[in-house]
């Protein structure tokens, strides 16, 4: 029996726009795990806040009925449609209206008219089951994603939904916290009978999970259901595509330092980097990996002053935190892993304008400009709003912004994101030119590593609260 | 106390001391506050700044009355300095006898103001914190392009309305995925009520001004 059924629906972000969803008709079975999975910037995260009836009321336009237990969705109010179909969100920071969880828990109980005598023991049960009970009392900044995640599956327990949606909801957690809410889930499936969505892209761990698997097919804007063959076949690609390490160099001792690690230690809401002690040659092309939630930002953000640290951590032999943050600016340079944070004004070339008036030499004139533009298929663009760009463009758009600055050394957090193999290789080619041709510092954070052994000179990796150089990439 | 009730005592106390001139009452006042204030162990620190933020205008409006009005009247010039310090430290009394927390909670129960704006306040006060390092971060990046952004810079304020924008559409698709409708009735864990004393003590504080105000021996 269909549990959700979707009936010729069609949706728009702006009636302007192209449709995200076209024409489309799909069922989900009750009591069955489902994954939902095709390239990001698709639709997937929008056809969940469809069956979730978030959209069209916050957002867009849409057309045909989305109907759970044969009831249309958007007829019924909050605190009933919260009881049928509940959603885990992407980014675990900003799912929470209270403090604390136990706060959550208790607005959202409150908000379905629990009685106030059922309310404590409905709360211990939810937050012994997605295992939030130690930290029920904290303060949601003070908690990790995966933490935070945690939190959010208690809240859909409390809600004890039919219909739980999760929209890539482990991007941003560790993965012991991915495989705990993967269990959680499937015991929610096999013992509560619940229906569970997931919006993934990344397919590992799922296979044995699941009970059907749905592909989203950007350019005909449409789900459909695999068939068991076309899953497998799915699965074995993307197994296949699992990136295999080639070998490459160790850094030599006598390389100057960039920067400098001695018995380093940070902490953000939890322990990250424990006592590290290494360099970071200047003039090189350094990959940076490890897990989830394990510190890499968190190391970036200290690197640029973000972020407070104890033990040592020089740049060029200068302690970081007592170095002037406007001066130092101008010699190392974070490229955000949010696109957005690095804009500044509202069109394309407007930003390119920005960056060439305050760029510190005159290595990229408009012609090489036009020329980059070209090869990351930006062109053409220049009077489209920034943030109007898919979440690629965004990346490219944000890479070529801050090479044009030409700062000598230069952080990337996750630039390959959401990132085609073309325009990856196109950047890395651009940071290798950077690295041999000017002489710059490159760091950058990846966990996209198909091919980037071609063009990185070392591996730094990020495991156990400690940093390592690594053979292989 | 309840909050909703002491905020309407200190309310209609401001209030009235604004319409009379009584220097007697500014003074029991701010001792009264200073005593509730002790009572919830306050730190140290607020009332040094109590007392030096209201300085300047209260020592302003004492020169100005006492030396530049018409009537240069030595007594107003002293009701309008003790009068800005009883607005100060009214103040003072109240934010230490509640929380944020229990002031909405207790206007959403007991005043009955819109479920709407007591959790859009909440969410809001949540956001701080965020906001603060939002715009750290908005700096920093600026810094890396080679532009330093002040807090009166355009595109800061621009860059942090994009952010405030973002996030109240994110709050308010929260609030609704966990439940809650606009103005909708709620249960609550923890019912708050007005305890008996609390219209003792109002009445006693009303009826004592009262008595200060409009005494013959002023």
């Amino acid at each position: 029996m269909s549990k959700i059924n979707l009936n010729d629906v069609t949706f728009h972000y702006e009636t302007t726009l192209p449709p995200v969803i076209e024409h489309q008709n799909l069922a989900f079975d009750d009591g069955t795990f489902n994954l939902l999975t095709g390239p990001s910037g698709t639709g997937k995260s929008t056809l969940l806040k469809l069956i979730v009836g978030l959209y069209p009321a916050f957002m867009g336009e849409a057309t045909g009925t989305i109907t759970v237990n044969d009831q249309p969705v958007v007829d019924l109010p909050a605190s009933k449609r919260a009881q049928v179909v509940a959603m885990m969100f992407q980014n675990p920071s900003q799912q929470f209206a209270m403090e604390t969880p136990r706060n959550e828990l208790i607005f959202t109980l409150e908000n379905l008219q629990v009685p106030a005598d059922l309310m404590d023991a409905r709360v211990n049960d939810a937050l012994t089951f997605a295992g939030v009970t130690d930290f029920a009392d904290r303060k949601f900044t003070s908690l990790s994603g995966g933490e935070q995640q945690k939190v959010s599956l208690a809240v859909i327990v409390a809600l004890n939904a039919e219909v739980i949606l999760l929209d890539e909801p482990f991007a941003n957690i560790d993965p012991d916290a991915r495989l705990f809410l993967l269990t959680q889930l499937t015991t929610l499936v096999k013992k509560y009978h619940k229906t569970i969505i997931v919006a993934d892209h990344d397919l590992s761990d799922y296979e044995p999970l699941i009970d059907q698997l749905y592909i989203f097919d950007g350019e005909r804007h449409q789900v459909h259901q695999a068939d068991a063959g076309e899953a497998q076949t799915r699965f074995a690609a993307f197994e296949q595509r699992q990136h295999q390490p080639a070998p490459i160099a160790l850094p030599a001792a006598e390389l100057s330092p960039e920067f400098t690690l001695d018995s380093f230690t940070v902490s953000h809401q939890t322990p990250l980097i424990h006592d590290a002690s290494l360099n970071i040659p200047q003039g090189k092309f350094v990959v940076l990996t490890g897990a989830n939630g394990t510190g890499k930002s968190t190391l970036f953000d200290a690197l640029v002053k973000l972020q407070t640290y104890t033990g040592s951590l020089q740049w060029q032999g200068q302690e970081i935190s007592k170095l002037r943050a406007r001066k130092y600016a101008q010699h190392v340079a974070l490229v955000f892993q949010q696109a957005a944070s690095q804009f500044l004004t509202i069109t394309v070339a407007e930003e390119i304008a920005l960056s060439l008036k305050y760029q510190q030499t005159a290595a990229w004139t408009q012609n090489r400009i036009n020329a980059t533009l070209a090869s990351l298929d930006l062109s053409g663009r220049d009077d489209q709003v920034v943030y109007s760009l898919s979440e690629g463009q965004k990346k490219k758009l944000q890479v070529l912004l801050m090479l044009i600055m030409d700062v000598p050394t230069l952080l990337l957090d996750e630039p390959l994101t959401g990132l085609d193999l073309v325009s990856a290789h196109t950047i890395l080619k651009l940071l290798r030119h950077a690295v041999t041709e000017e002489h710059h510092t490159v760091l950058m954070i990846t966990h996209q590593l198909t091919d980037v052994s071609q063009y990185a000179d070392y591996h730094l990796h990020l495991n156990n609260h400690q940093l390592s150089y690594e053979a292989r990439l | 106390m309840n909050p909703t009730i002491l905020l309407c005592l200190v309310f209609f106390v401001g209030v009235e001391i604004s319409f009379t001139s009584v220097i007697w009452a500014n003074v029991v006042i701010i001792t009264i506050s200073v005593l509730v204030m002790l009572w919830h162990r306050a730190p140290l620190l607020s009332y040094v700044r109590l007392l030096l933020v209201p300085l300047i205008p209260a020592v302003g409006i004492w020169f100005s009355i006492r030396y530049f009005s018409t009537a240069q009247s030595v007594h107003f010039a002293w009701v309008m300095a003790t009068r800005i310090y009883a607005y100060a430290f009214l103040g003072g009394l109240f934010t230490f006898s509640t929380t944020t927390e229990k002031t909405l909670a207790s206007l959403e129960q007991n005043a009955h103001i819109p479920t709407t704006f007591v959790y859009g306040m909440l969410g809001a006060f949540n956001f701080v914190p965020k906001i603060r390092s939002e715009v750290k971060i908005i700096r920093a990046s600026a810094q890396m392009r080679g532009i330093d952004l002040h807090f009166w810079s355009p595109q800061l304020l621009f860059k942090s309305i994009v952010a405030a924008l973002n996030w109240s559409e994110n709050l308010a698709e929260a609030m609704t995925s966990h439940g809650f409708t606009e103005n909708a009735p709620r249960t609550h864990r923890t019912v708050i009520r007005i305890p008996w004393w609390n219209y003792v003590v109002t009445v006693i504080s009303i009826v004592g001004l009262q008595a200060i105000l409009f005494s013959p021996l002023k």
